[in-house]
This record gives C-alpha cells, structure tokens and sequence, in this order.
C-alpha cells in the first residue's frame, strides 16, 4: 500500500467520541498490520477498529455475516438471495420483499476484495478508501454541510433494512457518494448493538476526503444563526436580507 | 373536502411525545377549519400543529421559502442566485447554494393556494402526507412497516438549507417516503423547531395503505432486538440451522 498522502488531521478537532476509522479494500494482504484474530460482522469491525490502537486487516475467514458476499468473498447463498433469512427474523412479510431489497445490495466482483484493512484516523498508515464517521446530530451536520459548502451536494442516503452494510461498505466506493444512517435504523447493527441509537453513522469515500478536509478548514463550524435565539435569528436574517435586496437593487 | 376516510389508530399505539401531523395541499380553501393567525416557517407550521386544532395556511402565512416551493410566488433572483446561503455562511460562494434550486421539489405557480394541518388524531380530511415526529426506534419501526411487504430501501433526500422542500414537497410529488434527523436542516435548527437528535418521517397518502396494514400484522420489536449476545449468537445460529434444513430437505 502507498504511504498515507492527504491531510485528514482536521477531522481530529470534531472530537468525535468514537474515532473515524480508515477502511481499504485490497487484494493483496498488506503488510505491516496484523490480521484480526476473531470472527465478526463487516459492521462492527469499525467499532472493533475504534477500540484498537493498532491497524488490522481481516480476510473471509474473519467475517461471519453478510459482509462475506457483499465484499464479494464468497457467492450469495440461494437461501438468503431468496430472502428466506429476513423471514426468519421477523423482518419482513414474505420472502418476495427479502429478496429484492437482496437484488438491490452492491457487492464486489468475486474475488476482487480478498482483504479490507481497517484503521483509527490517527494510527492510518493507508490512504483509505472509506473514513467512517460516528457523530452526534450536530457533529454530522458540520461533516454535511462540509460536503455541501463549496459543492452544494443533496445530502442523499440510501440503505436497506438488513444487510446494510452492502451499502456502507460496498456502495460509497463503488458510486463515490457519501452515504450515512442513523444508529438503531437497521437490523443488524442494532441486534449486534454495535452502537447506542441516535447517533449517526457516515461513510465518506476517497474521494470527498479532500473536499471536506479543505472545506472543514475554512467555514464556520458553528454558525452565528444556532447560536442565536429564534428571534435574534429573525433580525439577523431580515437584516442580511435588506442588505443583498439594497445591493440587488444598486444600478 | 373529503371527511376522513382512513383510520389511523395504529397510529395512536406507538405514544408519539410529538403527535403526527397530515398535511394537504389544496386548490382551494378547505371548509370548516381556521385559517392560521400568524406568519411562521413551513416547518413552524408543521410543529404547531401537533399541538393545536386543525388549521390552514395561505401564501401571507408562510414566512420563510414554503410560498416558493408551494408555486406561491415567482422565484426571487437574490435567493435563487445563491447569495443569500452564501451570506448565511451556509455555503461558500453563491454558486454552491444556487445549485440547490436546480434540485428542490416544486410544486406548479398557483396550483396550491391553500395548505391544511392537522394532527392525525383529528383529521377531518384526508391527508396528502403525514409526517411523523418519533424517536430512532419508533422510526425504525415506521421504516421497517414501509419496507415490510415490499423490500423498498430507506432513502433519504434533503439539502442544507430549505428542507422542507424535501420534508412535505418532495414525498407529495414522488410518491417516495423521506426521513431526516432534527438538528441538521439549517432553518429548522436556527429557528429551534425541534431538540436534535429527533426523526422526522414524511409518508406521501400512496404509502399510508401499507404502511397501516403493516403495522397491524408485522412485530413491533423482533426478537433479535430483545437478546444478549450470547441469547442473539444463539438465535441466529439456530433460525440458520433451520432454514439450511428446511431448504436441504425439499
């Protein structure tokens, strides 16, 4: 793997109380990093990744849910392509549902992805493919609007009932959008109570590593408008308003 | 206006802290409701319903973008040009904010003129949309009935500022449900509509159908949510075994 490139260290100053983890999707093992020595889902690797000093990487024999096909490791199963697990465990009517939520999850090509390193930001040693964020409300809504400041991207999301992270993991990468859900939404990160609930979980790709990093570095992070009462946010608004009108109107 | 055809009871079996709240968009004044006697937020408007009687807004009631989005007015240059995101510190330069106008749900000039509120419990019409006010599990448990019977993904659309185009417009218009979490829309969190950290569930007149008939069939709190880890360890191994079994032996 390349050395570690970008300048992520603003992300540091959000004080997040469970550090962003770094994620790269290899093909080759990686060196320099040892590989986890148990069996868990893809989705609380992060949270493993969060409790650990150092780096690791898993490989399939790691990963004992459905991280395995969406991170292309093995073929899906006709019994859980069919939907009949989602049944199983209440989730859904019938297995039709099950199913096409299933036909929907991203997934690596087989063999593709033979190992995913994970890492806390400050212990990177890899350019990562993912940075995962665990925020509060108001610490996402920086890491949001970070996103939007110079671009003006929707914020957009998309994830299924169960199997979510086919679209934590695999999706961000595959289609270079941020993804994010709320903890306590999906099946198996709140059986496997990977988090409390109310906190929300972001998926950033490489891709917008730069642009947040940089937009983080120049906006305001709290803005004069959340520190305001409604009503002294009333007048700062109709007075930033009189003053883009009375400028508007200058010949 | 038609009288309430639903009944959305099942509603009332979640105890919402925040009551839900239909909303419909109309051509004409709706009868036997109070027009609003004040100018507030879309979004204000949406909260004070869940606490007031009925009531129905016109274009001098919105106070903030909703007049745009409903088709009210003409679009003003100085918003659609960006600058005023820009001024707010939302956004960089007004070209990020401008963006944002090529994207929000509208509805047509002049086909909405008058918009009704109501909580659920006290409809006397049938609501375009209802938008629910709950906590993460409570919505986990709407999300899970709209994806139940029919597999549909949990999606989300919104923008920094002007939220509520995506909150009441954009389900009305597509016919898709739309969630966020309080505390990070721009407007609703300067004008302190709500605590953070709460989770606004928008559900277009289409879904409702389902969405009732699948709260009345489907748990409520699975199993799985109830275990330990070694009871859940357990329970999965064992449902698998099963299902293995089942699908080895046909």
């Amino acid at each position: 793997m390349s050395n570690y490139k970008t300048d992520l260290s603003v992300f540091s100053k959000l004080d997040l109380e469970y550090p962003p983890v770094g994620v790269k999707f290899l093909i080759s093992r990686p060196e320099g990093m040892e590989q986890l020595d148990k069996t868990m889902a893809l989705c609380e690797m992060v949270r493993e990744a969060q409790d650990r000093e150092k780096p690791f990487y898993i490989n399939k024999d790691n990963e004992d849910c459905g991280g395995r096909a969406t991170l292309g490791f093995e073929d899906p199963s006709p019994i859980a392509e069919s939907g009949q697990v989602g049944i199983k465990y209440g989730i859904f009517q019938e297995p039709r549902a099950n199913g096409k939520m299933n036909r929907q999850s991203p997934t690596f090509s087989r063999g593709v992805v033979n190992y995913v390193a994970f890492a806390r930001l400050n212990e990177l040693t890899f350019q990562p493919d993912l940075l995962f964020f665990i925020a509060a409300p108001a610490q996402t809504e920086i890491l949001l609007r970070a996103a939007s400041y110079s671009t003006g991207e929707i914020w957009s999301s998309k994830v299924s009932m169960v199997g979510a992270c086919a679209w934590l993991f695999t999706y961000p990468f595959q289609s270079g959008n941020i993804n994010y859900v709320p903890t306590g939404l999906t099946f198996g990160m709140k059986s496997r109570k990977v988090y409390p609930e109310g906190l929300i979980l972001l998926s950033v790709p490489y891709n917008w590593l730069p642009v947040i990093a940089r937009n983080l570095n120049q906006m305001e992070w709290a803005l004069p408008s959340f520190m305001d009462t409604r009503e002294e946010f009333l007048a700062r608004h109709d007075k930033i308003m009189g003053e883009l009108f009375a400028e508007f109107q200058k010949p | 206006m038609e009288s309430n055809k639903r009944d959305y009871s099942v509603f009332d079996k979640f105890n919402f802290e925040r009551k839900p709240v239909g909303i419909k968009f109309l051509l004409n004044r709706p009868d036997g409701i109070k027009k609003l006697d004040t100018g507030l937020a879309f979004c204000e408007m949406f909260r004070k319903a869940q606490e007031s009687a009925p009531f129905y807004a016109e274009k001098d009631n919105f106070a903030c973008m909703g007049s745009l989005l409903l088709g009210m007015k003409d679009p003003e240059p100085f918003f659609e040009s960006g600058e005023i995101g820009a001024a707010d510190g939302i956004y960089q330069e007004a070209r990020a904010n401008r963006r944002i106008y090529q994207y929000i749900p509208k509805l047509a000039r002049d086909t909405v003129r008058y918009v009704a509120f109501s909580p659920a419990d006290k409809l006397s019409f049938e609501p375009d949309i209802i938008v629910f006010t709950a906590s993460v599990s409570q919505a986990e448990i709407l999300l899970r009935a709209l994806s139940y019977s029919t597999g549909k993904l949990l999606t989300t659309r919104t923008t920094p500022a002007i939220m509520c185009a995506w909150l009441f417009v954009h389900p009305f218009v597509s016919g898709e449900a739309n969630y966020s979490v309080t505390g990070l829309g721009y407007g609703m969190k300067a004008r302190k509509v709500f605590p953070e950290g709460l989770m606004l569930v928008s559900v277009p007149y289409d879904l409702l159908p389902a969405l009732r008939v699948n709260l009345q069939e489907m748990q409520w709190e699975l199993p799985a949510y109830k275990l330990n880890d070694d009871e859940r360890n357990n329970y999965f191994k064992k449902a698998t075994e099963e299902i293995i079994r089942r699908y080895q032996d046909s």
